[in-house]
Formats: C-alpha cells, structure tokens, sequence
C-alpha cells in the first residue's frame, strides 16, 4: 500500500494513520526485546536473522545490526510479554545474545 | 580446502529450491565431525539425562580422540544439570543466556520453560548436520549438499561451535592481532585458526542462502 504509483486516494487519512500506530506501539507494547553485541557472531548471520525471524526488510535488519555492532544492543521487537518470550528464546535458539525488559 | 558454500539451481532441484553445495576435503570432514560432537556431547550433558551418549563400541577410538580434542579445546565439561540456575559453564551461560538480566525469578522461569526446548533443538539441528557427514572419508573430497532447511540447521550448528569455541578462547572484538602475535607451538593458536575456517564456512553459507519472506 506504500508504494501506490501517483496520486494516492486519501494521502491525508494515511499520513494521519501513522502516527496513531506508533503511539499504539508504545502504550499498548510495553516489553521489548533486546539483542546485545557479541564478538562471535557475525555481522551477516544476525542481519539474516532478523530478516529471518522478523520478517524485516534487508534495510532494517542490515540498520539494526550495525546498530547491536556499534552502540552495543539494539530494540529489534516489542509487544507482549508473552510475544517477547517468544522471540527472545527464538533470539536464543539462532545464538543470539537477546534479554527482554519493560519497555521506558 | 573448502571454497565454502554455493548457490546451485538444479534441474533435479527445480521444484524445491536452490541448494547450496560446498565440497570439503578428508581432513575438513573430519574437523566439522569431531567438533559437531563436541557439541552434541556438550548439549547431551545440558540436558541432564544423566546418561552415557550412545555409541556402539567400535567407534571407541573416535570417542578417545574427541575426549582429546575436547581436552584441548575446552569445549567441553558443563559441570552443569541443573536447569532452572544460572550456568555456572561460560559456554552453556553464552549458549542459554539469561533472558531477565535483572530478575533472577524471571529468568529462572524462562529457563523452565525453555530450556529443554532450545537444547533438543540445538541438539537436533548438530545430530542432522553429523549424519550428513560420512565418518568413512577416503582420499576424495566430500560434496555436501543443504536445502533450505537443512542449510538453517548447519547455520545454527556452526554457530553454536562458534560460540562454545570463542568464550573458550575468549575472542573479543576485533582482536586479530593478538592471535595474530601467539607463538606458533601455542595451541590456542590452532583452535583460534579453526574457529576462523568455521567462520568462513557460516559466511559463505550466509551468503548463499536465498532470502525468503
């Protein structure tokens, strides 16, 4: 739906809609899921986890990564305590170093 | 040496996939065959059955040359069984982390019901990938040939050796130059190197793989 060639039919609605979204992460999503940097696992192999398990983009794996590399830890999911659990043992399952927190 | 892993579209393979091929020398088998049940030992001991891995008594003299390797590189000895506490082992702490850092409750409870979940997993994922390593190599190189879901399973594999093998040696962030300056009757040397070739296989491997989703 982003990619709509020329005139989209309610470019306002849409513009408005997204911002709702994103409050709704953060009040309704309350735990997140972290990965840390480590110095084994590669840089390649955690973006292709994320493209894997998450279903990101290669930009937002690849943007995610490199931020685990550089500032030491990355938010790569939130939502549920339950979802979190989830994907932190998945997180674990590929080798990943991942914890989950309140989210704030 | 391996030229590591490459994408081939087959005809045979048309319907299901690209598979990935990497052709491996004798010695190369070897290596991934006695490291994989390293690991498999280390994951066997984790789980706690308490009881011998089996092995029929032929292959005595394989499991007296891995007891030597694990000697040597330290992958093994767990020390470990219980589930719910925090791993005392680096390796198995790096392997099953804590998920609450700062909540010990939490994280004993995600340990309880994770725990035995993502071993048998583990544990499954290195048991697939030594069956498909002949442990009778003549002279010739060995072609392995992964689908998809075979390929996810020796990515997980190679990493979990990876893992076992840097907390052993202890690599940190980019520290070539300090492997780079042992001296050459240092065996951590040799398992350095070996951690190196292992991932150069998982990268070829990455690469190869087909994105999907």
């Amino acid at each position: 739906m982003d990619h709509v060639p020329g005139p989209t039919l309610t470019p306002e609605r849409t513009r408005q809609e997204r911002p709702a979204i994103d409050e709704g992460t953060q009040s309704d999503l309350p735990w997140v899921t972290l990965v840390w940097n480590d110095p084994v696992n590669l840089m390649s192999y955690v973006s292709f986890v994320f493209q894997s398990h998450f279903g990101y983009p290669k930009p937002k794996a690849e943007k995610l990564m490199l931020q685990v590399h550089q500032l030491g830890k990355a938010v790569v999911s939130s939502g549920s305590r339950e979802e979190m659990e989830r994907d932190v043992e998945a997180m674990h399952a590929y080798g990943l170093w991942a914890t989950l927190q309140k989210s704030g | 040496m391996s030229s590591g892993f490459r994408r081939v579209t087959s005809r045979r393979q048309r319907a299901g996939g690209d598979v990935l091929v990497a052709a491996f020398a004798p010695f190369e088998v070897r290596l991934l065959r006695q490291f994989v049940h390293e690991l498999i030992l280390l994951l066997q001991a984790e789980a706690g059955a308490g009881q011998e891995p089996d092995h029929d008594d032929d292959h005595d003299e394989d499991w007296d040359q891995f007891a030597a390797i694990t000697a040597r590189s330290g992958l093994g000895d767990p020390g470990d069984s219980d589930p719910v506490a925090p791993p005392e082992d680096p390796v198995i702490a790096r392997l099953f982390p804590d998920a609450y850092p700062d909540d010990d409750e939490s994280a004993a409870d995600f340990r309880r019901f994770t725990q035995e979940r993502l071993v048998d997993g583990k544990h499954a994922s290195a048991q697939a990938v030594l069956a498909m390593l002949p442990d009778d190599v003549g002279d010739d190189d060995v072609e392995i040939a992964l689908d998809r879901p075979a390929a996810l399973q020796w990515l997980g594999t190679l990493n979990d050796i990876r893992l076992a093998l840097g907390t052993r040696l202890g690599i940190e962030q980019d520290d070539d130059a300090v492997w780079d300056a042992l001296p050459a009757d240092d065996p951590r040397g040799t398992v350095h190197q070996i951690y190196q070739w292992l991932g150069w296989i998982q990268e070829t491997l990455v690469a190869a793989l087909p994105r999907q989703r």
